[in-house]
């Protein structure tokens, strides 16, 4: 894939900085004054790779805030609404009506979070813009000409979901029902009315990679997220059978209809 | 109180519901987790914003984290995956060294017999520059062993590849690098006028 050679001497110079070598490699590594020499440059390289600026506290602190928002009121909402992802064009949100109906219908569905009497995206994305700002303001701005940091506000923009899955059998509630019947359900058997038609289409040339993994038969449904991992929800339209597949092609779960 | 507790004594009060355990665990992986996503993204901005959202994937997941690994191999496998939504969101891509055909793109190999001092180590532009050049199947595993300071077996874990893989891809990434610095450093004695495979377009 890579035409870059590798010496000899500095594999094993490398294996030998991380002590990954055998008994019989490292003593050869050490008799050698040309590997020695490779592994104090590879433990410069090291030295100056782990030596990273901290954050800027304000973006720590920010970082936390969002966490304990998250930890302090956790949702049944199958929902997580996400950073904007990509850029809505007409054909990928036509394309993509289940993922945003989903959205829109699931936080309705499951109520508010943390406290905001406004169980929809609008109130969150309002308490969240309003921490964005906030964030912005007191952190240190970029170079001339550079957007602001990105913090709080830009993490949750209402519109642009992801479904937290927490298993396989959630994973099938994502699917359309087999019924005709224009209702899709979510994790915790709530069946939610939707009121307008949504097509399953073949998946979008949208810039999810793991779109690129679907076969001519699957379908795209949801962008999610399994077991921690960004990942998209297909279903096979011949066997009914639904699969989370993260970005490098690997199937994270599967489920039967 | 948590004060002093091992990671997985905080994981298990924070799964029970401990503010302060979650405080505790956040607050001290958080520079590291930031210096992983850094370095894989290539900006302070990204690197922030991907932490942010690694952050809340970790509350997200922490029931489900049932210690088979510990707790840093999980929080670095998600600021990975993070790091590398973000790359993908804001279409960064790095310029693949090794898949360019053009005549420009030949890689100078590395002397390791050259001497102990690989040129450029102390700009950290130019380190920046050369790990954004580095592709990601070399990237990721040069910062979870140089950053994030996992073994071979952790790192295979955190991106689901042979540990024969891993140690390979360090070994070659380190090697781009090197290659790389060594290369730019040198470009940037040359008089401005004269265009280097940096400058090119």
């Amino acid at each position: 894939m890579n035409d870059f050679d590798l010496d000899p001497i500095h594999e094993l110079a490398s294996a030998y900085l991380d002590g990954e070598l055998s008994a019989d490699e490292r003593a050869r590594a050490e008799a050698s004054a040309e590997v020695q020499a490779a592994v104090a440059s590879l433990a410069a390289l090291r030295t100056a790779l782990a030596d990273v600026t901290p954050a800027k506290d304000s973006a720590r602190e920010a970082a936390l805030a969002a966490a304990f928002a998250e930890f302090d009121s956790p949702t049944d909402a199958p929902v997580v609404p996400i950073r904007s992802r990509r850029r809505w064009s007409t054909r990928v949100m036509t394309a993509a009506a289940a993922v945003v109906l989903v959205g829109i219908v699931g936080v309705g569905a499951f109520g508010s979070r943390g406290g905001d009497k406004a169980s929809t995206t609008g109130g969150a994305d309002e308490r969240l813009s309003d921490m964005a700002t906030k964030a912005d303001q007191e952190s240190a701005g970029g170079s001339p000409g550079e957007a602001p940091p990105s913090t709080i506000g830009s993490v949750f923009t209402g519109g642009d979901v992801a479904v937290a899955i927490d298993s396989p059998e959630d994973l099938r509630a994502l699917a359309p029902p087999t019924d005709g019947d224009s209702t899709y359900s979510v994790p915790g058997d709530t069946l939610v009315p939707i009121t307008s038609t949504v097509e399953m289409t073949a998946a979008p040339t949208a810039m999810r990679p793991a779109l690129d993994c679907l076969t001519e038969q699957q379908v795209f449904l949801a962008d999610i997220v399994y077991d921690g991992q960004y990942a998209i929800a297909a279903r096979d339209t011949g066997t009914g059978v639904t699969v989370a597949i993260d970005d490098e092609c690997n199937v994270l779960a599967s489920v039967n209809p | 109180m948590s004060e002093g507790l091992d990671d997985r004594s905080l994981v298990v009060a924070a799964q029970e519901g401990s503010r302060d355990a979650l405080d505790q665990l956040f607050r001290r992986h958080y520079d590291r987790v930031y210096a992983v996503c850094r370095r894989i993204t290539g900006s302070d901005a990204d690197a922030a914003d991907a932490a942010q959202d690694a952050m809340i994937l970790m509350v997200r997941g922490l029931a489900r984290f049932d210690g088979r690994s510990t707790f840093a191999t999980w929080a670095y496998r998600i600021a990975t995956n993070a790091s590398l939504d973000e790359l993908r969101r804001r279409k960064r891509r790095p310029v693949l060294h090794g898949r360019d055909d053009s005549p420009h793109a030949e890689f100078e190999q590395a002397d390791p017999a050259a001497g102990v001092r690989i040129d450029g180590l102390g700009d950290r532009e130019l380190l920046d520059g050369a790990l954004a050049t580095l592709a990601e199947e070399f990237r990721v595993p040069v910062v979870l062993r140089d950053v994030a300071d996992l073994d071979y077996a952790e790192i295979a874990e955190v991106l689901r590849i042979p540990v024969g893989t891993v140690k390979s891809r360090i070994a070659r990434g380190r090697g781009m690098l090197a290659a790389s610095l060594s290369r730019t450093d040198g470009n940037r004695n040359d008089p401005p006028d004269r265009p280097t495979h940096e400058t090119a377009p």
